[in-house]
């Protein structure tokens, strides 16, 4: 894989341990990686960036992932330069068990929901699958 | 007033049937009713300048104003004292007007009407009274439910509390679980070489996060035994200073990590306090820990103590952190809370319990616990622990139960 051609994964994570390990994982996988601490830079992030995929927590000290979510989902203008809407970016969410959770998550419009721990196979199974 | 049981007034300007109205009234419930006499409605009104009556006879025609009038007087007064009207053959009329303006009964003065009136009168009473205790019933019942719903309101605020805590502590906890499944698995895989510093890095954070999700689950098993009643002290003499070296010692390099000092200067005469060693270190860690969290670079935090009395000595824990608005000091000993606070560094939120275990080991030991602290001048973390076995065998509403004593 070329440079040029890598994905890149924006990772939401407010806990620096799990967001470092993470992160090893993905470069190694072969994706270049933008790390962000909290929900608020989300979209300004997403905007500058222009991930191919978004991956993101749920419980952020600032700004809850949840309201992170409604905001990446409603913002159409493009991503990068020329880049398709932000809101088309597709979103994988991470978080503790919680009623509805998933359902809630869903609706907002991420495309896949997974319980902390992940299973780092599935989630990485899935991040190609989306990508490809 | 008189040794009856209930006081009357009966307002009639003939002095004759005064009497005979009063002796009937008086004879027939030997001691139990005692008769005032007014001679005009104006006389009546002037008595309740001073007096207070169980209930009033009065005779409609009257020198001056009428008894009806007295009537109509007591109710813009609004005082309730029920009243009978006497009133002359043919004057029904009277009668109906003064039933309609809330008279209890009327007696036509007639042959037989002395011996009449006493009936009337316990019937009016055992009305006025059995009406009073309604009115009081009703008015404890709105009173509870008052109360009913308030409690309501807090049971569901506390119901709130302890879902979002649910949610919060699972997310809290599987965050670390993550981090140490994922770097077990990064090494597991040959991503991370354990061999090379980058791969002893990664099982640092295993570790790290291991030792985040025992304090949590310690919190949340103390905080079950808590409120299960069914924490148990094991209490002995011990000397405090041993104790805080102890924790001193623990912290160590994480205060050197953060790069804050952790001052002790021991007294000469270090104290005894008769206490559960265990646990008076955990107090002490969790004051340290929050200390240290809070507290920027270049920070300082004080542990000191003083003897307050001959019974008890009082231990503080003082940073100079960002300190705690005076509206949310009470609140952060409190269960489920947990104050927003955007410096705090990532990855160091924790069960959000570890107050409120203070809060209630320190009661446990009959002692206090509180704050002290200005916003931007540091936080004064404060609690008393005994230093003699008396204080637990004096009153104290910790159950008998939950006090182990240590022979020493």
């Amino acid at each position: 894989m070329s440079e040029s051609k890598k994905k890149k994964v924006l990772l939401v994570e407010d806990d620096k341990d799990l967001s470092d390990v993470l992160k090893i994982r993905l470069q190694k996988t072969g994706y270049d990686v933008v790390v962000l601490f909290d929900g608020i830079e989300t979209v300004k992030t997403a905007k500058a960036e222009n991930p191919d995929l978004i991956l993101l927590d749920i419980f952020m000290p600032e700004m809850d992932g949840f309201t992170a979510l409604k905001s990446l989902k409603a913002e159409k203008s493009p991503s990068g330069k020329s880049g398709k809407p932000i809101s088309d970016i597709p979103t994988i969410v991470m978080t503790g068990k919680a009623p509805m959770m998933e359902e809630m998550v869903r609706f907002e419009g991420a495309c896949e929901f997974m319980t902390k721990p992940v299973d780092i196979n599935v989630l990485m199974g899935r991040i190609e699958q989306i990508l490809k | 007033m008189t040794n009856a049981e209930f006081e009357f007034l009966l307002v009639e300007d003939n002095p004759d049937h005064a009497q005979l109205v009063r002796a009937a009234i008086q004879r027939a419930r030997k001691g139990r009713y005692h008769v005032w006499l007014a001679s005009s409605a104006e006389a009546a009104i002037k008595l309740f300048e001073t007096m207070r009556f169980n209930l009033i006879i009065s005779d409609f025609r009257l020198p001056g104003k009428t008894g009806l009038d007295l009537l109509l007087w007591l109710n813009e007064n609004g005082i309730e004292t029920p009243l009978v009207m006497l009133t002359g053959a043919g004057d029904e009329k009277v009668a109906v007007q003064a039933m309609q303006e809330g008279a209890y009964n009327y007696v036509v003065k007639d042959d037989v009407y002395l011996q009449v009136i006493p009936h009337v009168i316990d019937e009016a009473l055992l009305q006025y009274l059995s009406n009073q205790e309604k009115a009081r019933l009703e008015r404890e019942i709105r009173e509870k439910n008052v109360a009913l719903e308030r409690a309501n309101r807090e049971l569901k605020k506390l119901d709130q509390l302890k879902s979002d805590f649910i949610a919060s502590v699972s997310h809290e906890i599987r965050t670390p679980l993550n981090a140490v499944k994922e770097s077990i698995s990064l090494v597991l895989d040959g991503i991370a070489d354990p061999k090379q510093e980058k791969g002893k890095r990664i099982l640092q954070i295993g570790n790290r996060n291991i030792e985040r999700l025992t304090i949590m689950i310690n919190d949340l098993l103390d905080f079950a035994k808590i409120e299960a009643g069914k924490m148990r002290l094991h209490f002995a003499f011990c000397d405090l200073q041993t104790l805080i070296d102890e924790v001193v010692i623990a912290f160590h390099a994480a205060c050197e990590n953060k790069k804050v000092k952790l001052v002790f200067a021991p007294p000469e005469n270090p104290p005894v306090v008769y206490a559960d060693a265990e646990r008076i270190i955990q107090v002490l860690n969790n004051l340290v820990g929050n200390a240290i969290k809070f507290t920027p670079e270049n920070g300082r935090i004080t542990i000191s103590y003083q003897e307050i009395s001959g019974e008890m000595i009082q231990v503080t824990v003082a940073d100079t952190a960002a300190g705690i608005p005076k509206e949310d000091q009470a609140r952060v000993f409190e269960r489920f809370e947990q104050l927003e606070n955007s410096n705090l560094e990532r990855g160091s939120r924790g069960t959000g319990l570890g107050l409120s275990i203070c809060k209630e080991l320190i009661k446990l030991h009959h002692g206090k616990i509180w704050v002290e602290s200005e916003s931007g001048k540091g936080s004064r973390f404060i609690f008393t622990v005994p230093t003699t076995e008396q204080v637990y065998n004096g009153i104290s509403d910790v159950p008998p139960d939950s006090i182990e004593r240590v022979k020493t």
